[in-house]
């Protein structure tokens, strides 16, 4: 009997004119991403095992291009090790992380939710051009569908 | 996810949260109806889902983002959104009466605040749980004391584990969800904003164990497993009750004013005024 190989697709739900860029400067925890606690843009792009959960974000659909993303040194945080690392967490950081992880691990639930961590090197962009910089650098990972 | 920066999250917005109050909300920042609060915000947004402290430095970049605003706006366009003031009247006439809205929108004209405050609690209405945690966190909020509150925060802790209702049409239901789903989450939104009520009462008092309650309970936040945390919190309740009550005796503050007995020769009700 053939063995089965199950594909793990990742969507992001976005605005028509591409992916919204990361701001690679704004490096924080996956909790503090999912729950916005320091900023609108970190250096995570959201990603979701289903689009019908995340049809509020945008207007156009996406699926990311895991294998390349990987292969390029970036890193997808699954949906089931995101919630595994958002409930260790949320038992055993500091106070201020655990109650960030406990509504992140809700709103990650509920938007079956991965990340990508990009691993771009920044360190000759001009720190005021970095968003700018990142809108031309993420879009070759998605393919609009 | 623009949503949690929308005055759908904001306890100004007292009668609506990301699941919870389709249709208008009404905003007691800026004494506003706001016709579509999902892409609805301001500088002086106050998130319902976590306690001010832990979000503080995201609100921060919020505010700066919306600084030259003075009235609502809009999220995603960032133009300004002109004042719509309440009126009853109104909302006969355009068939958007909605009682939860009705009675917030009076809050101004009620006094003493506090009193009108604890007329919410007492009932396992979802809206009205939401709404009475909501006030009570903006009522902290705005004196910038505990001193003011703790009666607040003591009634509302005799609640936090009970869980809220729903009607179907209180709840926001998109096209494709399953309604449970959502009378779930919306099952959380009260929950968060009542425990961030204590969080943020805590934050106020100077009482660790209060601003770290979610600690307490985390088992059954963790698992966001309602069972388990309703029984975590039926015990933890009491003792952040005798905690409360405690702190505010040290500081001589535990009902040291008149205002918590009732003189019968003070009792009178107002005869409706027509014009009013």
């Amino acid at each position: 009997m053939a063995k089965q190989t199950i594909v793990i697709i990742y969507y992001r739900r976005d605005e028509k004119d591409g992916i919204s860029p990361p701001d690679l400067t704004k490096i924080c925890s996956p909790a503090e991403h999912i729950v916005k606690a320091r900023d609108k843009r970190t250096q995570y792009t959201g990603l979701s095992l289903d689009l019908a959960s995340v049809e509020e974000f945008g207007t156009t659909d996406y699926r990311l291009e895991m294998d390349k993303t990987r292969e390029e040194g970036h890193t997808v945080v699954e949906h089931v090790p995101l919630i595994d690392e958002l409930q260790r967490i949320a038992k055993s950081e500091d106070k201020a992380s655990r109650i960030r992880a406990i509504q992140a691990i809700r709103y990650a639930r509920k938007r079956k939710e991965g990340l990508v961590s990009w691993k771009f090197d920044i360190s000759r962009v001009k720190r005021k051009n970095v968003i700018r910089w990142a809108k031309g650098k993420v879009q070759v990972y998605f393919v609009r569908i | 996810m623009l949503s949690l920066f929308s005055c759908r999250n904001c306890v100004q917005n007292c009668v609506q949260s990301l699941n919870i109050g389709p249709g208008n909300g009404y905003c007691l920042q800026h004494h506003s109806i706001i016709d579509e609060p999902e892409r609805t915000t301001c500088k002086y947004l106050h998130r319902k889902d976590l306690p001010l402290f832990a979000v503080d430095e995201g609100l921060r970049e919020h505010a700066s983002e919306y600084a030259l605003f003075s009235e609502l706006a809009t999220l995603d366009t960032q133009e300004k959104i002109a004042r719509k003031s309440y009126s009853e009247k109104y909302t006969w006439d355009n068939g958007s009466y909605d009682p939860v809205t009705q009675a917030a929108a009076q809050y101004f004209k009620i006094k003493p605040a506090w009193g009108f405050i604890q007329s919410f609690s007492g009932g396992l209405d979802g809206r009205r749980s939401l709404a009475h945690a909501s006030l009570i966190r903006r009522y902290l909020q705005h004196c910038g004391t505990w001193v003011s509150s703790y009666r607040l925060i003591l009634g509302m802790l005799q609640e936090i584990d009970s869980a809220a209702y729903f009607r179907r049409d209180d709840l926001v239901i998109p096209i494709g969800v399953d309604v449970e789903g959502v009378e779930e989450e919306a099952r959380w939104d009260v929950l968060f904003c009542r425990l961030s009520s204590l969080q943020e009462y805590g934050w106020h008092a100077g009482v660790e164990e209060l601003m770290w309650a979610s600690d307490t309970v985390k088992d059954g936040l963790i698992e966001l497993n309602w069972k388990l945390l309703s029984a975590e919190l039926g015990k933890a309740k009491r003792v952040w009750t005798e905690v409360v009550i405690e702190h505010a005796k040290n500081q001589r503050a535990f009902f040291v004013s008149k205002s918590d007995s009732v003189d019968p020769d003070e009792l009178y009700e107002d005869e409706p005024d027509p014009d009013d």
